[in-house]
C-alpha cells in the first residue's frame, strides 16, 4: 500500500493505530479456523465510532474493500481477509460506555471482551448471559456478527436474545442505530438482522447489552457414564421431563482424557462420557429439580453423579468445559472443531454417525458439546505435516454436515458460515433463499466492500489453503 | 380456491379489498402473489381480521389474502420441543395442540383466539409475559415466506440454535406484511409452567408502584409478569380514584411461588390480594374497548412513573378520562380514551402531539393504535423512526420493489 495512503490513515487513528510491518501482520492471518489463511495488506485500530467513520470513509472514497475483526477467536474463517486488503480491528474499542443496573442495560464499545460484560456488574448481582467458550477472549463485535451462543444458552438464549442495540457504521461510513435501549422500537428489526450477519453489514462499534439477574443458586453435577448412549439417553430424557437446565454439556472419552491430561481436574478417563448439567434459579426451587435429574441418571446407568459442593469447585467444572477445546491440542499436533447442529432427540444418532465416519476415514474425533441444543462439536485431530490426513480431515468434516442436514438440522450453530462452510450452504438453502439473503446485504452493502466473499458460495479468490498450523488455544 | 367472498370482514380504515382470496397451501398463495404481481395489484396479507386497524391508511387496497384456511400443524416434535405450522393457524388452536404435552408457545398476547400466528409475527405482538419470556423473535426459529413477486423463501430451520445465513425471520417479526407474506413457522416451544399465581396490590401512586416494580426487579425474584393499571381502568369502579393497581405473576414448583410470596410482602409491605390469573381485561386491554384513541408508548421502565403522573395531571386539565395498563417491568404503556366521552376531534390531535412531546423528553416514543381514520391523514400513526429509516426503506424497495404489499401501512408511509 502506498505510504501516502497510510499516512492518511495514520492522521485518523494515530501511527501505533496503523500496522504495515510484514512480520506484525502474519498474527493477522487467520483465526481460529486454520485451514485457510490470508494476511492483510494493512490492519487499521481506531478507538473510537468517529474514528471508523474517518477510516471507512476514506476506504469507500479509494473503493478499497476491508475487513471487520474482533479477537480472531472465530472458528469458521470470518474476519480472513479475502480480496479485502485492509483489515479494521477493534482492539482498542475496549470501552464500557454506560451502564444502568435500574433499567438492566450497558452500552460497550465493540471491542470489549464477552466476559468484562459481565464481570463489570458481578458485584451487583447482575450479568450478561451469553457466554461462549472463549469468552475471556472474544469481543461483543465478534458475538453480534456471530451471533454467538455457548453453555448457558441452553436456558437463557443466544446473542440475538440480549442485544438490544446496535450501532454500525455503514460501508460508505454512514452511522446508523439499529434498536435502541427500549424493548420495542420502530420499524423493522434491522438490529436482528445485522446480528449473525458475520459482519458482512458493516462495522459494529458499539452495542447496547440487556443484564440479566444473576440466579439465587446453582447445583452443578458432574455425571458419568460408561458409554456415550446413556449418556445421550440421559440428554433426551431431561429434555423430555420438561426440565431445561440451565446448561447440559457432554463429553466423549477423549476429550475427557484431553481434559484430564491439561487440568487434572479428577474427571474418571476410563469413563465413556460425562455430563455436565446445570440447574439455577431460586433456592427453593432446586431440590426437587435436582430429585428429578438424578432419578433420569440413574434409570440411564450412571456411574457417578457428583455435586459441585461449592462455588470453587462449580468453577473449576466449567473451567475445565470451557477450555476443552483448548485441551485437544493435548491429543494431536492440529485439530480442526465443527459445529453442526440436529434436532436435540437426534443427539444419539449424530454421534453415532459421527463414530462410524470417524472409523471410514481413520481419523480420532472427539465430541464436547451443547448437548441439550443438539449443537455438536466434533473435534478432528490430525497432524498437519500429513497432507494427506488433512484431506481425510476436509472430507470427514463435510460428511458430518450432512449427516446433521440428514437428521433435520444445520449447518452451524454458532460459529458461522464463514468461508468454512460456505460451499455446504447449498445443503440447506436453494438459490432462491440465497438471491434473498444477497439482496438484503446490499440493502446495507451495496458494493460488497465490507468482508467479500463471505457465506455465500462465489469463486473467490486468493486464500492460500496451506497446510493449517497449530490452532490458537484459549 | 375461493375468491370474491365478502370484503367486509376485512376493511382497513374504511376501505373493502375489491376481493379476497383464500389459498388452503403454498403454492396457491404464492400463485395468487405471482398473478397479483403480474397485475399490480395490492395486497394485503390477512388473518382474522380483528386487528386491521392498527397502522396507517392503506395507500391501496385490491386483494385481500387471507390465509385463515393454511391452518394446519405440519410438525410437531414434543421431546425436541419445537413445532412447525401454516400462518394461518390460530394463535389458540396451537396452544391447545401442544397444552395436550403440557407444553407452550409462550407468548400471550391480546384476543389470541382472534390471531393467527402469522398476525402475531407480522404484528410482534406480545403480552404480559413478554416480560419473562420474550417476544416472538424470541421463539422464531424458522421461516417461510412468499416475496411480493410469488417466490417462496425460507431462512433458519427446525433446530433450537442455528446461524447459517442471515436470520431473515427477524425481518419479518413486526413487519406489517410489508416484505412478503409469512406462509409457515416454526418455534421453539417451552413446558408449561407446574404452577402460576397472580397477587396485586394498590398503591396511592404510579411512583409507589413503580418502586416496587424496579425493586422486585432488582431482588433474585422472577416475576412472570408486572402489570401496572391506573384507577380509570374498568371503569374507576375502584373506590380510590387516585390509585394504582399492580398485578404481579410467579410461576414454577409451589415451593418457588411460596418463597416468592413471602419475599414480595417484604418489599411491597402491605398485602396482596389473590388472583386466579391475570383477568382477561388486563391481559386484552390493549386491544379491546371503545376507543377515541389508543396509543402504545414505549419507554424504559424507569420512566414509567413520571409518564403516568404527567398524563393523568395533563388530562385533567383538558377533561379527559385516560386509562392505563402497562407492562411495567418491559417499559410499555398503553393509553386508551374512552370512546363514551366522545372528545371532539381537535382536541384528541392536539393530545396526541402533547403526548407524542412527554414520551420523546423522557427518550421514547409513541405509536397511535387506534384513531378515527379520519385522522389517520392528520397524524403519523407511527411516528419518526430516526438514523436508520434510509435502510428500511432501501430494504421494502428490495423484497416488494413494486411497492404492493400493504401500501402506506408501515412506517414513514411504506
Ligand atoms: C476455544 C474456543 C471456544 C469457542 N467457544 C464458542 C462458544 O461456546 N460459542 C460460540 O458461539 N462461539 C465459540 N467460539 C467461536 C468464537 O469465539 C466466536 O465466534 C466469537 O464471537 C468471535 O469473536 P471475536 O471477537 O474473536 O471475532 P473474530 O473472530 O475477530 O471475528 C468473527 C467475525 O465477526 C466479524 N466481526 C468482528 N468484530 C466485528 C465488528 N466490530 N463489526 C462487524 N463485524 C465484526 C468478523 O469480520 C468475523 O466475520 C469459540 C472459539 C474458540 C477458539
Amino acid at each position: 500500500m502506498d505510504t501516502a495512503f497510510i499516512a492518511q490513515l495514520a492522521a485518523i487513528v494515530g501511527p501505533d493505530g496503523v500496522v504495515s510491518n510484514k512480520t506484525a501482520l502474519s498474527v493477522y492471518d487467520c483465526d481460529g479456523y486454520t485451514l485457510e489463511k490470508s494476511t492483510p495488506d494493512l490492519v487499521v485500530l481506531p478507538r473510537s465510532t468517529g474514528e471508523v467513520v474517518a477510516v471507512v470513509k476514506l476506504l469507500h472514497k479509494e473503493k478499497i474493500a476491508f475487513v471487520p475483526r474482533g479477537a480472531g477467536t472465530g472458528l469458521s474463517g470470518g474476519c480472513l481477509p479475502v480480496e479485502a486488503p485492509v483489515m479494521i480491528g477493534t482492539s482498542r474499542m475496549n470501552k464500557i460506555l454506560h451502564i444502568d443496573l435500574v433499567n438492566r442495560y450497558m452500552v460497550a464499545q465493540a471491542g470489549v471482551v464477552n466476559l468484562w460484560v459481565s464481570n463489570a456488574v458481578k458485584s451487583q448481582g447482575f450479568q450478561y448471559a451469553p457466554d461462549p467458550s472463549s469468552q475471556q477472549a472474544c469481543t461483543i463485535g465478534g458475538n453480534v456478527a456471530e451471533n454467538s451462543g455457548g453453555p448457558h444458552t441452553l436456558k437463557y438464549g443466544v446473542t440475538t436474545n440480549h442485544v438490544l442495540g446496535v450501532e454500525l457504521v455503514l460501508p460508505d461510513g454512514e452511522v446508523v442505530q439499529l434498536g435502541g435501549v427500549v424493548d420495542d422500537v420502530l420499524g423493522y428489526d434491522l438490529r436482528g438482522i445485522t446480528i449473525g450477519a458475520e459482519g458482512t453489514f458493516g462495522i459494529v462499534t458499539q452495542a447496547t447489552l440487556r443484564l440479566t439477574r444473576q440466579p439465587q443458586a446453582y447445583r452443578t453435577f458432574l455425571v458419568v457414564f460408561e458409554t456415550v448412549p446413556q449418556a445421550t439417553q440421559t440428554v433426551s430424557d431431561v429434555i423430555a421431563a420438561g426440565i431445561i437446565p440451565a446448561a447440559l454439556e457432554m463429553m466423549d472419552n477423549l476429550m475427557i482424557q484431553a481434559v484430564e491430561a491439561a487440568f487434572h481436574v479428577g474427571f474418571p478417563t476410563d469413563a465413556g462420557a460425562v455430563l455436565i448439567i446445570e440447574l439455577d434459579g431460586l433456592e427453593a426451587g432446586l431440590d426437587p429439580q435436582t430429585k428429578k435429574i438424578m432419578a433420569i441418571c440413574e434409570r440411564n446407568a450412571a456411574r457417578e453423579v457428583r455435586l459441585a459442593q461449592d462455588e470453587a469447585e462449580r468453577t473449576a467444572l466449567w473451567k475445565s468445559r470451557k477450555r476443552a477445546i483448548g485441551a485437544a491440542g493435548r491429543l494431536a499436533p492440529n485439530y480442526c472443531t465443527q459445529d453442526g447442529v440436529v434436532p436435540r432427540t437426534k443427539v444419539p444418532d449424530i454421534l453415532a454417525a459421527i463414530a462410524r465416519i470417524s472409523e471410514k476415514y481413520q481419523l480420532r474425533i472427539g465430541n464436547v458439546f451443547h448437548a441439550g441444543d443438539g449443537n455438536i462439536h466434533p473435534i478432528l485431530l490430525f497432524d498437519e505435516r500429513n497432507t494427506e490426513e488433512t484431506e481425510r480431515v476436509l472430507k470427514a468434516g463435510r460428511e458430518i454436515l450432512q449427516a446433521c442436514v440428514d437428521l433435520g438440522g444445520s449447518l452451524t450453530g454458532e460459529h458461522g458460515i464463514g468461508v468454512e462452510k460456505m460451499g455446504q450452504m447449498s445443503l440447506i438453502f436453494t438459490p432462491e433463499d440465497m438471491l434473498a439473503m444477497t439482496q438484503v446485504r446490499a440493502v446495507f452493502n451495496p458494493e460488497n466492500r465490507c468482508n467479500p466473499h463471505k457465506i455465500f458460495p462465489t469463486p473467490h479468490g486468493c486464500i492460500d489453503t496451506r497446510v493449517p498450523r497449530r490452532q490458537a488455544s484459549l | 380456491m375461493s375468491g370474491g367472498e365478502n370484503g367486509a370482514r376485512f376493511v382497513i380504515d374504511g376501505r373493502e379489498p375489491k376481493e379476497v382470496m383464500f389459498p388452503e397451501s403454498v403454492e396457491q398463495a404464492a400463485g395468487m402473489l405471482y398473478t397479483a404481481a403480474e397485475h399490480q395489484r395490492a395486497v394485503s396479507p390477512v388473518g382474522i381480521g380483528a386487528f386491521l386497524h392498527i397502522g396507517g391508511l392503506p395507500r391501496r387496497y385490491d386483494l385481500a389474502l387471507c390465509l385463515q384456511r393454511m391452518n394446519r400443524v405440519l410438525d410437531y416434535q414434543p421431546t425436541d420441543m419445537t413445532v412447525s405450522v401454516e400462518a394461518g393457524i390460530p394463535l389458540a388452536g396451537l396452544q391447545q395442540v401442544l397444552e395436550e404435552q403440557n407444553q407452550w408457545l409462550p407468548i400471550d398476547p391480546p384476543w389470541p383466539e382472534r390471531v393467527t400466528v402469522g398476525g402475531l409475527i407480522a404484528m410482534n405482538l406480545s403480552g404480559p409475559s413478554r416480560l419473562s419470556q420474550g417476544t416472538i423473535r424470541d421463539f422464531l426459529i424458522g421461516i417461510k415466506v412468499i416475496r411480493a413477486d410469488g417466490t417462496v423463501i425460507k431462512s433458519g430451520g427446525r433446530v433450537v440454535k442455528n446461524v447459517a445465513g442471515y436470520d431473515l425471520a427477524k425481518l419479518y417479526c413486526g413487519s406489517f406484511g410489508t416484505l412478503g407474506v409469512i406462509a409457515e413457522a416454526t418455534f421453539k416451544i417451552r413446558p408449561r409452567p407446574e404452577a402460576q399465581t397472580v397477587v396485586s396490590f394498590l398503591f396511592p401512586s404510579a411512583e409507589q408502584a413503580m418502586a416496587v416494580v424496579l425493586g422486585v426487579l432488582g431482588t433474585e425474584l422472577q416475576p412472570t409478569l408486572l402489570e401496572l393499571a391506573n384507577s380509570a381502568v374498568g371503569g374507576g369502579q375502584r373506590s380510590d380514584r387516585s390509585s394504582y393497581q399492580l398485578f404481579i405473576g410467579f410461576s414454577g414448583s409451589a415451593e418457588e411461588i411460596t418463597y416468592q410470596h413471602g419475599r414480595l410482602q417484604e418489599i411491597a409491605g402491605t398485602s396482596a390480594e389473590k388472583h386466579p390469573t391475570l383477568s382477561e381485561a388486563i391481559r386484552d386491554f390493549p386491544v379491546s374497548g371503545e376507543a377515541a384513541l389508543r396509543c402504545k408508548v414505549n419507554l424504559l421502565p424507569s420512566q414509567i412513573a413520571a409518564f403516568c403522573k404527567a398524563v393523568e395531571e395533563e388530562a385533567l386539565v383538558r377533561d379527559l378520562s385516560v386509562e392505563i395498563v402497562a407492562h411495567a417491568g418491559n417499559g410499555i404503556l398503553y393509553c386508551r380514551l374512552p370512546q363514551r366521552d366522545n372528545p371532539p376531534q381537535e382536541k384528541l390531535l392536539s393530545f396526541v402531539d402533547w403526548i407524542r412531546i412527554l414520551a420523546k423528553k423522557l427518550g421514547g416514543s409513541v405509536v397511535i393504535e387506534a384513531i378515527d381514520p379520519a385522522l389517520k391523514d392528520r397524524v403519523d400513526v407511527w411516528g419518526h423512526v430516526g438514523s436508520s429509516f434510509p435502510l428500511m426503506k432501501r430494504l421494502k424497495e428490495t423484497l416488494d420493489p413494486q411497492g404492493m404489499l400493504n401500501p402506506g401501512r408501515f412506517v414513514g408511509g411504506i
